[in-house]
């Protein structure tokens, strides 16, 4: 089944739950900066799009990084976000891999994630994907079984196109 | 005096064939109940296949079930029985040899109403799933909003089904309604080809999937709270039947058939109550 909203698109495999979104800016403008000739942003920031992948079901009100998710997690589930920053972050240091990653089971680790849950584990990559920058952040239910998690992982990465801006 | 013992005659025979007429009638009630699968004289035991509870414990909204007051079952969660549909279910037709007859479950897409882009896994997960197809406009459907709203929620032999309300997509039902009617218990997808893919003919329509597969274990429509419960027991009653050979409701609730068969084939292999293998310690 094909997903595709905001540049984004993927084949869900069967049975997994997905979502692309884009959290709505306040109306309310704020200078960016002290000087008063800066440009005004939104109160709230400005979002980009997210990408959600799992598959287990995904909850209704889900943090960008999968808070509220992950915590109803199962040894065999994973979970995958990948969250786009905003062109500033373009050409940075940080974002210069270019394509999708493939992750390694050696490189899922529980400090790795946002909020350490026993015996689960994450792994972050930023990289540029057709001129947008992007942040993977990706959860295994179980590290004993990082080998077969982080393969439904790559497969699901490898289903993720992305168009460029 | 004569008289008055021929009347009195008269009137008892009209009172007797008043009398067989009700029986008669009676009679016709209790067949057309047992062929729509009710079985009034069935005793209840305590196995629970498919059971309703709500996350405070009490019955579901317009729940025309019983509290469950029996001694010696488990009070943990268990708010009404399920085994006794009510009538005037509308379910599919389908033979219950063939539960596959109804065809398979697709995974869904659609919008949230919040305005994300969603896909819902019902296909090869690892809990049965429950699509329930509502609408905004209809009163009928008040009554299942509300009850997913409070946190009802079905179990379906020991694991929990995943509600999943549908309603027409965003062309022809106002994400801003539906996001006042949906709530955390459960997932809203507004989806327009997710009602021709199940082909719903009518609001409020269920669709309930099993775990680990594709199979729909029934579907159809349903009025009420109780007229769904009843549909989807019956419709688990059902695959169990499908599982065997052609066993009568009652012989699948109350295993029955299962000791006859035992007995049979213990006979055919020549082991009767006589044989020394029954008493051997």
């Amino acid at each position: 089944m094909i997903l595709r909203a905001h540049g984004l698109t993927v084949d869900v495999p069967r049975g997994w739950d997905a979502r692309i979104f884009q959290r709505a800016e306040s109306d309310v403008m704020s200078p960016s900066s002290p000087d008063t000739d800066a440009p005004t942003v939104p109160r709230s920031g400005i979002t980009t799009p997210v990408l959600h992948l799992a598959n287990f079901p995904l909850p209704d009100q889900r943090g960008d990084y999968g808070s509220g998710a992950v915590g109803l997690m199962r040894s065999t589930n994973v979970f995958l976000a990948l969250v786009e920053f905003g062109p500033e972050s373009l050409g940075t240091p940080l974002f210069a891999p270019n394509g999708l990653p493939r992750l390694r089971a050696a490189e899922l680790s529980e400090t790795i994630m946002q909020r350490p849950i026993a015996g689960m584990g994450g792994a972050q990559r930023f990289f540029t994907v057709s001129g947008r920058p992007f942040c993977g952040y990706a959860v295994v239910g179980s590290l004993v079984r990082r080998a077969s998690s982080v393969a439904l992982l790559n497969g699901a990465l490898s289903r993720i196109d992305v168009a460029a801006a | 005096m004569t008289a008055v013992v021929m009347i009195e005659a008269v009137v008892i025979g009209l009172l007797s064939l008043l009398v067989v007429g009700l029986l008669r009638s009676h009679a016709e009630i209790l067949r057309a109940l047992h062929d729509l699968g009710v079985n009034l004289d069935e005793e209840r035991t305590p196995d629970h296949t498919f059971r309703l509870r709500t996350a405070g414990g009490g019955a579901g909204p317009g729940s025309g079930h019983d509290h469950d007051h029996e001694e010696g079952r488990d009070h943990d969660d268990v708010a009404a029985d399920l085994r006794t549909p009510p009538p005037g279910v509308v379910e599919a037709q389908r033979p219950v040899d063939d539960p596959a007859s109804l065809g398979a479950a697709l995974d869904l897409s659609g919008a949230t109403p919040d305005g994300e882009a969603a896909a819902i896994g019902v296909v090869d997960v690892d809990h049965p799933t429950l699509l329930a197809f509502l609408s905004s406009g209809c009163v009928t459907c008040q009554d299942f909003w509300d009850a997913f709203g409070q946190g009802v929620t079905l179990e379906l032999d020991g694991r929990e089904v995943r509600i999943v309300a549908v309603t027409k997509g965003p062309g022809s039902e106002s994400p801003g309604v539906i996001a006042q009617l949906t709530g955390p218990e459960f997932t809203t997808l507004m989806s327009d080809d997710a009602y021709d893919a199940y082909a719903v003919p009518v609001s409020p329509y269920f669709v309930l999937v099993d775990a680990h597969g594709s199979s729909i274990l029934g579907e159809g429509a349903a009025s009420s709270w109780a007229q769904l419960a009843g549909l989807l027991d019956r419709a688990v009653a059902d695959r169990v039947s499908a599982l065997g050979a052609n066993r009568t409701r009652r012989e699948v609730l109350s295993g029955s058939a299962r000791q006859r068969r035992v007995d049979r084939e213990l006979d055919a292999a020549g082991i009767g109550p006589d044989h020394p293998s029954v008493h051997q310690r």
